[in-house]
């Protein structure tokens, strides 16, 4: 998949999706299991008024959001997922007033489910601030997102 | 009782962007949270994004811990969400917390989010916070 196909499918991903367009969430690179994504620094999503860092409620909707992406990249055929389980480890508070990136990475399927590990660092200091991990259901209820945009579509 | 934690939601914006509103808290935090476009996590379900849903549990645990501590902040070290259902678009959201166990250093605080009934619950979440001298030893921002 070429760079303008993936930023078409994230596109895809993401519209309609409020969460995502409140948080700004920018796509920077991705392969067919992992993906790196942007969160800016947004005042309104931060702890306090002043000095305030980005809250670990926008991180986890950051990493549930990089994490349902790349279980939609590692898919072969189209297909609705769904978060069951997230656990999220809060290492350290994201620095004041600063963007952050999150990391994600499919790293293996069983059946019907999904398996993420997902990381958000610091951009400066590259300190790692939470560790995730993440079981996705493939083929949950309900419409997929990434419809008629898959691999075996677009013959990569 | 009620006065810090309302204070807490007003001093924090990322609580004012979500509209989470405090219910009670004697003894256990329940919160509503009314619908928000913003709030979409799939728009042909019309569901609430999973992570809204984690943060409206945290912000919930995070005022029980408040609860207990008086005005001493803990910060959040874990949370465990498990998704058991969708979550309607559309529809408020209400949660409650309950307090697990209150350590010298540790809070350990489970959260349960429903739409129509409590005994259908949506998603849960156990937290774990930090507080007196472990909260210290992290890092300040």
């Amino acid at each position: 998949m070429d760079a303008q196909q993936l930023e078409e499918l994230y596109k895809l991903f993401s519209s309609g999706v409020g969460a995502h367009n409140d948080m700004s969430l920018r796509l920077v690179s991705s392969g067919q299991r992992h993906v790196v994504m942007e969160l800016p620094f947004q005042e309104k999503h931060a702890t306090a008024r002043l000095n305030g860092a980005l809250h670990p409620g926008v991180l986890a909707a950051a990493l549930d959001s990089a994490c349902g992406f790349v279980v939609l990249l590692s898919q072969e055929q189209p297909q609705a997922i769904a978060t069951v389980n997230l656990r999220i480890d809060h290492i350290h508070p994201a620095p004041a007033g600063e963007d952050v990136r999150v990391e994600a990475r499919c790293y293996q399927q069983a059946g019907e489910f999904a398996y993420v590990n997902a990381v958000v660092m610091s951009m400066g200091e590259e300190k790692m601030l939470c560790n995730a991990m993440g079981i996705f259901k493939i083929g949950s209820p309900g419409p997929d997102l990434g419809r008629g945009f898959f691999k075996s579509e677009l013959d990569v | 009782m009620t006065q810090p934690l309302e204070k807490f939601l007003d001093d924090s914006p990322y609580a004012i962007n979500y509209g989470i509103q405090l219910h009670s808290a004697d003894p256990n935090v329940e919160c509503v949270t009314p619908w928000a476009d913003h709030f979409t996590g799939n728009p042909l379900l019309q569901a609430w994004h999973g992570g809204v849903v984690t943060g409206v549990l945290e912000l919930t645990g995070a005022l029980q811990a408040l609860t207990i501590t008086g005005d001493e902040l803990c910060p959040l070290l874990s949370a465990n969400v498990n998704f058991l259902r969708p979550t309607r678009g559309n529809q408020v959201v209400h949660t409650r917390a309950y307090l697990v166990r209150s350590g010298k250093q540790i809070l350990n605080i489970d959260v349960v989010a429903w739409q129509s009934s409590p005994q259908n619950p949506t998603a849960g979440a156990s937290l774990t916070f930090a507080r007196g001298g472990a909260a210290q030893l992290r890092a300040p921002n």
